[in-house]
């Protein structure tokens, strides 16, 4: 009753389009706002070369999870889709969403990639590949170089330990007189601890999720260690105030508008501040600083903005025409030298087409950067707070850190078991027996 | 009449039963329908995209065990009891006031409404922006007139960010009420007001003796209608502080949509858990009735 209900209400609009062209469309769902420009100028020259395929660009940003599967319920998915490049991928496999690529992957395809884009519980499951990630996402620090000069800093010297993180902060902080502040972070919406706890915490060798023993691990020394750094930068004032009522884009507005100097975000920042902003904030890009004792682990980089197949598409070929097509050196380079991304395809990623969008070439550096391995997080029916609403309790001192860190691992742990009791989840998938940190 | 067969009435009054027809078979499928897949789904166990597992009674036990939901009635409640006494009290004095000859009061009137046609959504966002500690207007007004020292973060601290959102549902609601007192004023009967004159009562003990009983019939369903409408909040929290921080603000519904619905994105993308997501709305649903059942039963004692 439900479906046949959404079934009519979804596909009226499409029946209309159909009856207008005799084309094939392929409708293609997308959460990128970021990069709509490229995409939107690129498609139009894919338009012109295959005037036989009439390409429907959809965004949902916000609740595209939820959007998708109501599209499924109704029966009327979209072709080609953006899927998250993590474990979640194998819930739509499971859900029968999703059509294997192998049949267009050929080995010679597949060598363009740089190691590792074709992965399990990333874009691959039972040996299949689902996806294609395009991206390599970073996590940096962005600072403000305009606010450096004005306290005194060097503007080419930027923070590289925690310690020197918090003296900047507060020796920018005391410079601003309440005008600016050191340090940012939009903390609104949660999701931002996992930038400024966990990324941080990878940097004094800490990982969620123990690859060897197979056991979760947030209540570790170097968890704890970076939520004290961001508690002791907040007690110093060095945090521009209000962190809790302002969401991320706040927040990198604060910084692009010279209200605050340092913000840790990913390699997508730079877009946002030149393309989406319209901004010419004068800043830099650095790797996280990592703690006054020395670098224990690698920062973490991410496969992203992967695209795949519906199961339930009519014209799988003109599906993968128009993936293949965002697989292209000439797609993946556009977006490059527009500073959207770094593409999984090393070819592309020269000197050249990386200097020309500011900051660009900084967030590209991998040297200290890892790929961590899947974990099975995001498939646990986790009973309690989430480790970001956990973070959020913790930092604004309505949890006790042990304790609460303590818990989630335990509920955590015991959700693992779970799914792998129920034979959701075969843990050895996930276990990495020699996993070091500080190797790539 | 009483006795006859349903085919006998069908036959009698068939017309009528036609032009009911439709209205009944969208309530069926949009009001009905769901309402009974709600109760079933909080049977199981489903992530809205895999296959549902049955749990039995599993996401009701695990519901009594959850210290968050009951943060969130917790809140729920506070927020419905500030909206009852603080928000109604408000609406009758201002429908009080704008129903006496005063000068200007279509204006006022108007004014007050003003909010409640505004989007919530809207609201939210410009409220958020008013609340905002580092260059909001509410902060800087309070400062200026030596109230407080230094800004705070109202959304952002756990002690007041709830209280802040009651604050501006107030703003946003108390016209619409301020608008059914006025109605319910309105209707009494101005000779009552004269003889009462006569009597010798003055504006006070017309307002307890005579304004206060003759609105009763109206405020019982202002009452139930702000109760069941206070439960219900959701859109304002979900906006300002999206329950936050850490569940300080957090109401039932906004606790429903964080497992119903799965995250997108970076960080936040989770397997979402709809049963249990219904669960935590036949909950507030049980809640809801009891007390409307039991105002109900009130409102007729002493009619």
């Amino acid at each position: 009753m439900k479906g046949l209900i959404l079934r009519l209400g979804l596909s009226f609009p499409l029946f209309w389009s159909s009856v207008a062209t005799a084309k094939t469309e392929i409708v293609f769902w997308t959460w990128n706002r970021h990069d709509m420009d490229v995409r939107n100028e690129m498609f139009r020259k894919f338009a012109e070369r295959h005037p036989e395929i009439h390409l429907r660009m959809v965004i949902h940003t916000d609740r595209y999870q939820d959007m998708l599967k109501l599209a499924w319920d109704a029966g009327n998915p979209p072709d080609v889709f953006q899927t998250p490049s993590n474990s979640l991928i194998v819930q739509q496999v499971e859900a029968g969403w999703l059509m294997p690529l192998d049949r267009w992957l050929t080995p010679e395809f597949k060598k363009r990639f740089m190691p590792g884009t074709f992965q399990p519980y990333i874009s691959m499951v039972g040996g299949h590949v689902y996806a294609v990630p395009t991206a390599l996402l970073t996590a940096k620090l962005f600072y403000n170089r305009t606010l450096f000069k004005k306290a005194g800093l060097d503007p080419d010297r930027p923070p590289r330990t925690w310690g020197e993180l918090r003296e900047y902060a507060r020796r920018i902080t005391e410079a601003g007189k309440g005008r600016f502040y050191g340090f940012v972070i939009g903390a609104k919406y949660p999701w931002v601890y996992t930038m400024n706890i966990t990324w941080m915490a990878a940097t004094a060798g800490g990982y969620p999720f123990s690859y060897r023993t197979g056991r979760f691990q947030y209540n570790s020394e170097p968890f704890k260690r970076a939520f004290s750094l961001l508690m002791e930068m907040i007690d110093d004032g060095s945090v521009m105030p209000g962190m809790n009522s302002m969401d991320d884009d706040r927040a990198r507005l604060a910084f692009c508008g010279d209200r605050a100097a340092m913000i840790i975000g990913g390699s997508w920042n730079p877009g946002v501040f030149v393309g989406q902003f319209k901004s010419d904030v004068d800043f830099g890009v650095a790797d996280l600083p990592v703690p006054d004792e020395g670098r224990k682990g690698l920062a973490p980089a991410f496969f992203a903005y992967q695209w795949s197949i519906s199961s339930k598409t009519k014209h799988p070929d003109e599906a993968w025409e128009v993936i293949r097509f965002m697989l292209s050196d000439e797609y993946l380079t556009a977006m490059v030298r527009a500073g959207k991304n770094l593409s999984t395809v090393p070819a592309v990623n020269t000197p050249e087409n990386l200097g020309l969008a500011k900051g660009m070439k900084e967030c590209s550096d991998l040297k200290y950067h890892k790929v961590y391995p899947p974990t099975p997080e995001e498939l646990l029916r986790l009973k309690g707070p989430p480790f970001i609403e956990v973070a959020a309790g913790i930092v604004n001192g309505q949890l006790d850190m042990d304790e609460a860190l303590e818990d989630l691992d335990r509920r955590l742990n015991q959700a693992l078991k779970e799914a792998i009791d129920e034979g959701r989840i075969m843990l050895e998938d996930f276990l990495v027996p020699n996993f070091d940190p500080m190797k790539k | 009449m009483k006795g006859e067969s349903f085919i006998v009435r069908l036959k009698r009054s068939w017309g009528a039963y036609i032009l009911c027809t439709p209205t009944l078979m969208l309530f069926s499928v949009f009001m009905i329908y769901p309402v009974f897949y709600v109760i079933r789904l909080s049977f199981y166990q489903w992530d809205g995209v895999t296959q549902m597992k049955f749990v039995g009674l599993e996401n009701y036990i695990r519901l009594l065990h959850d210290p968050i939901w009951w943060k969130a009635l917790k809140n729920t409640v506070i927020y419905v009891l500030s909206k009852l006494f603080v928000e109604l009290s408000l609406a009758l004095g201002m429908a009080v006031v704008l129903n006496s000859k005063l000068k200007g009061r279509k204006f006022f009137r108007s004014v007050f409404f003003l909010p409640v046609v505004t989007s919530t959504a809207v609201v939210g966002i410009v409220f958020s922006g008013i609340l905002s500690p580092f260059d909001g207007t509410f902060n800087q007004i309070l400062t200026k007139l030596g109230l407080m020292r230094s800004f705070r973060d109202w959304l952002g601290d756990p002690k007041t960010a709830l209280y802040a959102i009651i604050g501006v549902a107030i703003w946003h609601d108390v016209g619409i009420n301020m608008v059914f007192f006025l109605a319910g004023l309105q209707s009494i009967p101005e000779y009552l007001y004269d003889a009462a004159r006569v009597d010798g009562a003055g504006p006070w003990r017309q307002f307890i003796y005579l304004t206060l009983p003759m609105l009763r019939p109206i405020a019982l369903i202002i009452v139930m209608l702000s109760i069941i409408g206070s439960f219900k909040v959701f859109d304002l929290v979900n906006v300002m502080t999206g329950g936050g921080p850490y569940y300080a603000s957090e109401v039932v519904t906004d606790y429903m949509f964080k497992y119903g619905f799965a995250g997108s994105g970076l960080g936040t993308g989770v397997v979402a858990q709809q049963g249990y997501a219904a669960t935590i709305g036949i909950g507030l649903f049980l809640i809801i009735a009891v007390l409307t059942f039991f105002q109900l039963k009130l409102g007729r004692i002493g009619e």
